[in-house]
């Protein structure tokens, strides 16, 4: 691998996400220079290509009367707690609440001039490109350095401060360290660690096992949500079927045909049940205060034998054209579906991972417990759109005003020599078949799914974390590179690792079931011994895992033991 | 169903293949590949194709636009549709039932 000469920047961000741009663009307006990386291209990370917030980034949701973010707040919906209730640190929530809305203003700034204009995405699955897309161009034209393909692999550290990072271009190959004031931390989530999923195959989650490596504090990592309306069809992408008005319609039914849902959510009380109506009419509540439940409730249904196939069945037979095709998530369906004939026959669905609630813990200013090195977005604080907008933009914030004050510290050479030798090990291996990175990330990602997935238990996640051990240990034998791009994978897989590690362990601590963490063997929430959060990091060699209480804000928290809705009698 | 087939479209004569692979590296799905022994991008799991554009995009506006997506429904859309779906209710609260 040949060796460039070391770049030297201000602030360096990792990651070309919203969170990362959003830094990029803030720390900018100090007049720094900042170098942005990607390990791709920049344009279809989760960021560019989720969809579920996108109507509050890209316009579609008014809000802008302050009592109705309050209600929305209190709902948990602006929180994101929709999915984990009472367990986030609520004076975070409260920030998030109150920042994200001038976003839309912003847009207009970075040339995008009407984001409600559905023109600029069309009738596209990546919808968040409508927000992503002009800030990629924007941080660009305003002088922010984008190195593509570029993979970092490695934090520098001098005393204990962040001094820069390493890594490699994996086009060409070079091996390159970045020396930087400050370091932003903006890689994104760890969606793809999951067979089933809706991400791009690029999140990873290298960015929580760097952190995790160089003694960062992480917390929640025990939650990752899983989004429940994911097709299990041969033949057609394994993706999921945007939120759109012909989604509403269709009707969710297990083997039986059956519909299953009233047995796990609150029905509202103007519940209709009739098939073929919106679900918020039918089941008298929205679809998004009942995300984590409509995945919970497709999973049970599979597991007590009322699937199909491994999976439920969504029947869209009585959904009119117009409603597909009136809207871009309608036609992105179209597309998905391809010559699968849905009008006929129902479609087999399963959940799959969708974004990390878990990552380093940071303060509300964007910054970790590492000096020097600021986090923000999904690998810090949430998947949520609007997370990474309100703590991208701090991280670059805080960034910036240290590398103000801080000088370039040189970092050590023979650091730099350790890191390179360590990723040419896998160049240097021969290649076999129980070392090819493709299969071992397969093996990763199936045996996720099947032991850290939607329904978890005690016996699984001890079986799970041993699996994980004995092929971790085969990896660490046989793993080979044979090209720069192949060498980004082997390293993605490592990242898995530590991530899966990390997520299984704190699954196993975390005894109750709370929004997306459903453990089959406690079916209740338990609001006596578990407000509080689990956080991790690396003593020495060991993985070190403790409990912390939360802070709390304006919602009250009930005491008490609360059975799950259709998991209780188990 | 859609009537018409989608497919991909590559023009190798005009690829600048390995110095580029803008559109392998913005797949968020691993349909592309670089293909070392022909030395072209081909097309190794269209299944997982999500028609995101991204590769198209991609190739316009940092490569030698050279590719394209044959088949898709490339529709204009005009902004949100004023459709009452929620009751009434959107001035109250933003439309959260999807």
């Amino acid at each position: 691998m040949e060796w460039k000469e070391t770049i030297r920047t201000d602030v360096l961000i990792i990651g070309a996400g919203l969170a990362g741009l959003k830094a990029a663009e803030r720390a900018k307006r100090y007049g720094l220079d900042v170098v942005i990386v990607d390990k791709s291209t920049g344009r279809t990370n989760l960021s560019s290509v989720a969809g579920g917030a996108i109507g509050i980034l890209a316009g579609a949701w008014q809000i802008s009367n302050p009592s109705t973010l309050r209600s929305l707040t209190e709902r948990g919906i602006l929180g994101g707690a929709w999915e984990i209730k009472y367990c986030k640190d609520q004076r975070m929530e409260e920030i998030t609440a109150m920042e994200e809305v001038p976003l839309q203003d912003e847009l207009a700034e970075f040339g995008c001039i009407n984001p409600r204009n559905m023109k600029t995405y069309g009738p596209n699955i990546r919808m968040n490109w409508a927000a992503t897309g002009p800030l990629y161009h924007y941080v660009q034209k305003v002088g922010c350095k984008l190195m593509k393909f570029f993979t970092v692999t490695d934090l520098l550290k001098v005393d204990g401060q962040v001094v820069g990072v390493v890594g490699f271009e994996s086009r060409r190959g070079h091996f390159m360290a970045i020396n930087a004031k400050a370091v932003v931390l903006a890689t994104g989530g760890a969606g793809n660690c999951w067979a089933r999923n809706n991400t791009p195959f690029r999140s990873t989650g290298d960015g929580h096992a760097i952190a995790y490596r160089n003694g960062v504090l992480l917390h929640m990592m025990e939650y990752e949500s899983f989004d429940a309306w994911i097709i299990a069809e041969k033949g057609v992408p394994n993706y999921w079927i945007p939120p759109s008005y012909g989604r509403t319609m269709g009707n969710v039914l297990n083997a039986k045909g059956e519909d299953f849902l009233p047995n796990y959510i609150e029905l509202g009380p103007k519940a209709t049940l009739k098939p073929g109506d919106p679900f918020h009419i039918k089941y008298g509540a929205p679809v998004i205060d009942n995300v984590a439940k409509i995945g919970r409730a497709m999973a049970m249904e599979v597991y007590e034998g009322r699937g199909d196939d491994g999976a439920i069945l969504v029947d869209f037979s009585n959904v009119p054209d117009e409603a597909w095709y009136s809207e871009p998530k309608g036609i992105a369906f179209l597309h998905l579906m391809r010559d699968f004939d849905w009008k006929k026959k129902p479609v087999h669905m399963y959940p799959g991972a969708l974004g990390s609630y878990g990552g380093c813990k940071i303060t509300e200013e964007g910054e970790t417990n590492l000096p020097g090195l600021f986090s923000g977005g999904e690998v810090a604080y949430g998947e949520d759109l609007k997370y990474t907008n309100v703590f991208g933009t701090r991280a670059g914030r805080a960034a910036a005003e240290y590398a103000m004050n801080a000088s370039l510290v040189e970092p050590d050479p023979i650091q730099i020599k350790e890191k390179k030798d360590y990723l040419e090990k896998f160049l240097a291996r021969p290649k076999s078949t129980d070392g090819d990175p493709k299969a071992i990330r397969d093996a990763v990602r199936d045996l996720s799914m099947e032991k850290f997935g939607v329904l978890k238990s005690e016996e699984g996640l001890i079986e799970g974390i041993g699996r994980l051990g004995e092929l971790r240990k085969v990896a660490s034998e046989k793993m080979y590179a044979s090209d720069p791009r192949e060498l980004r994978m082997a390293f993605e897989v490592e990242s898995m690792f530590d991530c899966q590690d990390m997520h299984a362990r704190a699954a196993l601590i975390r005894t109750e079931t709370r929004g997306v963490h459903n453990r089959l063997d406690y079916p209740y929430m338990d609001n006596d011994l578990w407000v509080k959060e689990i956080r991790i990091r690396k003593v020495g060699d060991e993985m070190k895992l403790f409990t912390a209480p939360i802070r709390r804000g304006y919602v009250e928290i009930p005491k008490g033991r609360f059975p799950i809705k259709g998991m209780e009698k188990k | 169903m859609l009537d018409q087939e989608i497919k991909i479209v590559i023009d190798h004569k005009r690829c600048i293949g390995a110095r580029c692979l803008n559109c392998v590296d913005s797949c968020p799905r691993e349909v592309l590949d670089w293909d070392k022994e022909q030395k072209k991008v081909v097309v190794v799991n269209f299944q997982e194709c999500i028609l995101c554009f991204a590769c198209e995009e991609a190739c316009r506006e940092d490569g030698n636009n050279c590719y394209k997506i044959e088949g898709a429904i490339r529709k204009e859309f005009q902004p949100a549709p004023r459709i009452d779906m929620w009751g009434g209710a959107r001035e109250v609260e933003p439309p959260i039932s999807v």
